[in-house]
């Protein structure tokens, strides 16, 4: 059905075009022939030897990024479009610092002048013109320079009658490194809107869904990165995001959601509408199961988490834990106390146990693909500059080191090349077991630990709600994370000794947290890998990032003694007054 | 909170798809032609269902707003992003009990929380999935409105009895309309270049540290249906060139100054040359506003430019006359028992007119056939020969106005209430300019006044109708100018036009024989929405203003890149002030 197209003239593309990546750090130049890089290194080198206000401190340091992302959706329900948005711009976000690394402008904050801590951004030309490229970004150098010393006079008045517990450095110091992954490639978005239609209809006809969308993304990502210490580089990011979604309501009322998503890099490697169409269908069909599943009693018990709801505990339970975010010094104590509580507990854990001897963890930027897979953690460099690199997290259950950025902290006072806009990621967290067990013999644990506890059966959790995409009351929507460290639980059965299993429905853990990994009982020997999305944000944290990165997480199924599942807390609305129209009488 | 404010941009910004060369009918739509059928079908299915109830609805209309955007920007010369955006939001009004008494009463024992708190549904034009989603969508309504219906009654018994004992909702007769869907006309290519035209000559001022041209266009079709039997299709392209600027004084002052073209046809847009003249005097009234001497806190005579005027006439009369304001327990009321009173001189007549759709050379952005709760739009003169006579009414009654005259608007996502649209200042007994100039220096001499103002170009403005706020509003001139005893008109810099209304009101004398238009977006509690103001230039025996909010920003340390010169040395003075 078309009734709203968008006429795309045909453009044709340059797509594809090969890479010509090169880690080589005697290059001269990066992006060499382009008009922004010049624009970039000539305002960098003009700024850091005249720019100073009268006498104060001149910049120690400056560098310039610049996100140019062509990005377009389509979204799309029961086979009609519901919005689609397609544009292209430049973001020039400026990083100056004065002082010097060891005490500079940075990690404070002050609510007293909250103008100074925000962040210099200026949307410039997506034209290739460099007179003015050049003003643009020379203005939102000129604020930025402002702003530092505005945020140091205030630092140094704060901190002037306090002795400080720890002596950190606020930098820390690197090694020039480039990298020129510059290409002309673009990604064409005009297939997204028919897709998302075609993909959506698939949910028609399906009375038991009382919501269904589905969501297309294309974004071409390129980053432009130069510093004052000779970094640079150009990294670039195609990404196309297939998202469906769907609620259901059950008959009292509680409703169900599940989504699917796909990500690719280029449109030949998107399934065809035969594999999208099952995905889908499969989804829309254990929902209408979940709906008819009875409710969760409350069980206390071991539990194994398998295939996506063990990747996905990792990912929200043990992910923001894997990371060194340090937060700014606050100069009020309200503020600093509030700070305190988000304070990342593996913090104080490094060189002790934190897994089981029998489990490793590393997070792996390098790693091109698993089993013939392309992997989305990948990464080439950091947003620093900093080579991306494999980090042993925890070995043989001991934590050794946290993700982190050039933001130093006292346990963590080197930078992994992990930065993700302001805070450290995940790249492809891998968790490897060093003795797993068949997945009879896992079983047969679980039963075994059951047993001991007089349960006539066990829980198996198959599948967790992510934290990429999730129906709002309104429409579609991205969020961040919950109070709750943990997504409702989507996939989860009680299973019986004689091989028989039972779908429960609207279920969820109880009070689950980071140090629960460390009574893990069993692993199984073979691994799986799953997509899913990082926000390395803590919940109530004030920063000029947000959103959610895209990792791989490669890990064996996971067996926990001891876990508490339960009905969520909450009222639940009441099922519609009126049927389905498409419901049959 | 009930403060309004207007200015000359709008608020959602989309902006563009695009596609090189060759102009191209962005969204060439196909309309389905049975949207409003599939919305009826559903709307009949739940009206009987709910109607079972044991709390039955009495109720019910459903509104697609559906908004085809393409825009580009420009800086300084160069291209900084375009947008191209397609979008249906759903809105539903849904009520239970009876016109006398329903669920959207208001709560007076409640105060403050947000009550207009927003959320767009998105809807597609495709049978199944349409009636699915008004299906779920009408649902989550019946159960808010049942929640709120019995807050309503509570509220009821412990709250004092109310002034106006009017109702919550006017009956009225049920209209059909269907407009073929409206295309806007994109050629980004063009576009392009225009927004690099425009943005360009900017670039030769070193002070100038923020220039935007933005070129945007909206295809706008609404379907309404309600239980009344209304179906209504509506459609309109608007298109607007929009230019802002911004330069700094040594001070920091901020001095910006913006420009907009509108229009509701692609040709109606000027052209390059016309819009080349208007950039011109803007970069040459930055530099000269640099220059420009402050203006110290001063009340005396002024005189308002036709648009200027139009704007002080939307904060302080328009505003105070959207009727639902008159009952609202919050509210100033500054107007509700002046019908029949003299509020303005007899020459003076206030017209409120959704169904002009061009005056004075300009089209009129506040122009509508029907309003968003499927009532047509009509001609509300308020205020003649001097005299209040009416209030702006959506289906909001108020003791005394039992009816709509068409004026119930909102945003999409928004619940409508009483909104302006055209207004239109009609004076009988005009001026000339240096009659009125002539005029206001007697004035000010008489008062020992060394200087009278004259408000030219302005930004936008303000009001605040609530009684917890002193009942002020602002109007933010960009331009203004001293006219000196001695006739000289001297540029200045560094206030805001202030008041509160019923003085503001009774200060108004004399009306020039010019008109202009000024075609921005209002905000309110139902969302922002396109409005016009239209009226000569007016003089005003007294006003006050006061100073600006100013950064402390210093200028730029660095001259502007490949200009050897310091920005503080290098520009030469300026024409600074002087005006003819």
């Amino acid at each position: 059905m078309k009734w709203a197209q968008t006429t795309f003239a045909a453009t044709a593309l340059a797509l594809a075009a090969t890479p010509m990546a090169q880690d080589d750090a005697t290059a001269t130049e990066v992006a060499k022939d382009s008009v922004l890089m010049q624009a970039l290194r000539d305002e960098l080198a003009r700024s850091m030897q005249e720019l100073q206000l009268e006498d104060a401190q001149r910049p120690y340091f400056l560098a310039y990024r610049v996100f140019e992302n062509a990005a377009s959706s389509a979204t799309a329900s029961l086979g009609g479009l519901l919005n689609v948005n397609n544009g292209q711009n430049r973001q020039l976000v400026v990083e100056l610092r004065v002082g010097d690394y060891d005490f500079d402008n940075t990690n404070f904050m002050s609510l007293r002048n909250a103008s100074a801590m925000l962040p210099a951004i200026a949307a410039i030309s997506v034209d290739d013109d460099y007179d003015t490229l050049r003003r643009q970004i020379w203005l939102a150098t000129d604020t930025a320079y402002k702003r530092a010393l505005d945020q140091l006079a205030g630092k140094r008045a704060a901190l002037q009658n306090k002795t400080q517990v720890e002596e950190v450095a606020d930098f820390t110091r690197e090694e020039p490194y480039r990298f020129d992954g510059w290409t002309e490639s673009r990604i064409d978005p005009s297939p997204a809107p028919d897709l998302a239609v075609q993909v959506s209809a698939v949910m028609q006809g399906m009375p038991h869904l009382s919501r269904s969308e589905v969501r297309v993304l294309t974004s071409y990502d390129r980053s432009w990165f130069v510093n004052s210490e000779g970094s640079a580089f150009v990294r670039e990011t195609p990404f196309i995001g297939l998202y469906a979604l769907a609620a259901s309501q059950a008959d009292d009322g509680a409703e169900l959601q599940d989504g699917v998503h796909v990500w690719v890099r280029h449109w030949d490697e998107m399934p065809d509408s035969t594999a999208l169409t099952a995905k889908v269908q499969a989804m829309a069909n254990h929902l209408l199961e979940r709906r008819e599943a009875p409710v969760a009693d409350r069980y206390s018990g071991p539990v194994l988490f398998e295939d996506q709801a063990a990747a996905e505990l990792v990912t929200q339970v043990l992910g923001p834990r894997l990371i060194a975010l340090r937060l700014p010094t606050p100069d009020n104590p309200q503020m600093e106390q509030a700070f305190a509580q988000f304070r990342n507990p593996f913090l104080d854990k490094i060189g002790g146990r934190v897994l089981p001897r029998f489990l490793s963890i590393v997070s792996d930027p390098t790693l091109e693909a698993h089993e013939g897979v392309p992997l989305h953690g990948r990464q080439p460099v950091d947003d620093d500059g900093v080579p991306a690199r494999r980090i042993a997290l925890i070995e043989r259950g001991m934590l050794k080191t946290l993700l982190s950025t050039r933001t130093p902290l006292a346990e963590v006072p080197a930078s992994s090349g992990s930065r993700w806009r302001d805070a450290p990621v995940p790249s492809n967290i891998i968790v490897q077991p060093t003795r797993g067990m068949s997945a009879e013999e896992l079983k047969e644990e679980l039963f075994l630990l059951a047993e001991d506890r007089g349960l006539d059966h066990a829980i198996v959790v198959r599948r967790i709600g992510t934290r990429l995409a999730k129906l709002s009351a309104g429409t579609f929507g991205f969020f961040g994370p919950e109070a709750s460290n943990v997504e409702p639980l989507i996939g989860v059965y009680k299973v019986y000794p004689d091989g028989s299993e039972k779908r429960i429905r609207l279920a969820s853990l109880s009070a689950f947290s980071e140090s629960d990994f460390r009574d893990i009982v069993a692993v199984s020997d073979a691994t799986t890998r799953h997509e899913t999305g990082f926000s390395p944000i803590p919940p109530g944290v004030p920063a000029a990032s947000g959103g959610i990165w895209p990792i791989s997480v490669i890990t064996p199924a996971l067996l926990f003694e001891d876990v508490t599942v339960r009905r969520p807390p909450g009222n639940i609305r009441k099922p519609p007054v009126a049927p389905h129209p498409l419901a049959k009488d | 909170m009930d403060r309004t404010r207007t200015a000359v941009g709008f608020g959602a910004r989309g902006s563009h798809l695009v596609t090189p060369a060759l102009a191209v009918a962005l969204f060439a739509t196909s309309a389905l032609a049975d949207v409003l059928d599939v919305m009826r079908g559903e709307l009949e299915r739940s009206h009987q269902v709910l109607s079972d109830q044991k709390t039955p609805i009495y109720y019910l209309s459903y509104e697609i707003t559906e908004d085809k955007t393409a825009s580009v920007n420009g800086s300084f010369g160069a291209v900084t992003g375009w947008n191209q955006a397609e979008t249906r939001g759903l809105d539903i009004d849904l009520r239970v009990g009876s016109p006398d008494f329903d669920n959207t009463r208001e709560l007076r024992s409640q105060r403050g929380g947000f009550p207009n708190f927003r959320t767009i549904v998105q809807v597609p034009l495709a049978d199944e999935a349409l009636r699915t989603i008004l299906w779920y969508q009408t649902d989550r309504k019946y159960k808010d409105a049942l929640e709120r219906f019995t807050m309503v009654r509570s509220d009821e018994q412990v709250s004092v009895e109310a002034d106006d004992q009017s109702g919550d909702f006017s009956v009225e007769k049920a209209e059909q309309a269907s407009e073929e869907t409206a295309v806007i006309e994109v050629d980004r290519a063009a576009w392009e270049d225009r927004v690099r035209r425009f943005s360009a000559p900017f670039s030769a001022s070193p002070h100038v540290f923020q220039a935007n041209a933005t070129i945007w266009a909206d295809a706008e079709t609404r379907w309404y249906v309600n239980t009344e039997g209304s179906a209504i299709k509506t459609s309109s392209a608007y298109y607007r060139i929009s230019i802002s600027a911004s330069t700094r004084a040594e001070d920091g002052m901020v001095l910006p100054r913006t420009e907009q073209f509108f229009s509701l046809t692609p040709e109606g847009l000027p052209d390059d040359e016309t819009v080349m003249a208007t950039v011109r005097q803007m970069v040459s009234d930055l530099e000269a506003l640099r220059e420009a001497p402050l203006v110290e806190p001063y009340t005396g005579p002024a005189m308002l430019s036709g648009r200027a005027s139009g704007v002080f006439f939307h904060e302080i009369l328009g505003h105070r006359l959207e009727g639902h304001r008159q009952k609202g327990a919050t509210e100033g009321q500054t107007f509700r028992k002046m019908v029949g009173e003299a509020v303005l001189p007899e020459t003076f007549s206030v017209v409120f007119d959704p169904t002009i759709k061009r005056l004075g050379g300009t089209d009129l952005v506040g122009a509508y056939r029907y309003d968003n709760q499927g009532v047509k739009a009509r001609r509300v003169p308020v205020i003649e020969d001097g005299v209040l006579t009416n209030f702006l009414m959506g289906r909001i009654p108020i003791e005394g106005f039992p009816k709509s005259n068409g004026h119930g608007r909102k945003n999409t996502g928004f619940a409508p209430v009483a909104r302006q649209s055209n207004l239109i200042v009609e004076v009988s007994q005009t001026k000339t300019r240096d009659e009125l100039k002539a005029q206001l220096l007697a004035m000010a001499e008489k008062e020992g006044k060394p200087f009278g103002l004259l408000f030219d170009r302005i930004q936008g403005g303000f009001t605040i109708t609530g009684r917890s706020l002193p009942n002020a509003f602002n109007v933010t001139p960009t331009v203004v100018y001293r006219i000196n005893l001695d006739g000289s008109e001297e540029l200045v810099r560094g206030v805001d036009l202030i008041g509160t209304p019923l003085t503001a009101f009774s200060r108004i004398v004399a009306a020039g024989d010019d008109l202009a238009v000024f075609n921005g977006t209002c905000g309110a509690e139902s969302g922002p929405v396109p409005v016009s103001a239209v009226s000569p230039s007016i003089l005003v025996s007294q006003i006050e203003v006061q100073k600006k909010d100013k950064s402390q920003t210093r200028l730029p340390i660095l001259s502007p890149p490949g200009n050897p010169a310091s920005a503080f040395g290098a520009m030469l003075p300026g024409s600074a002030g002087a005006r003819r």
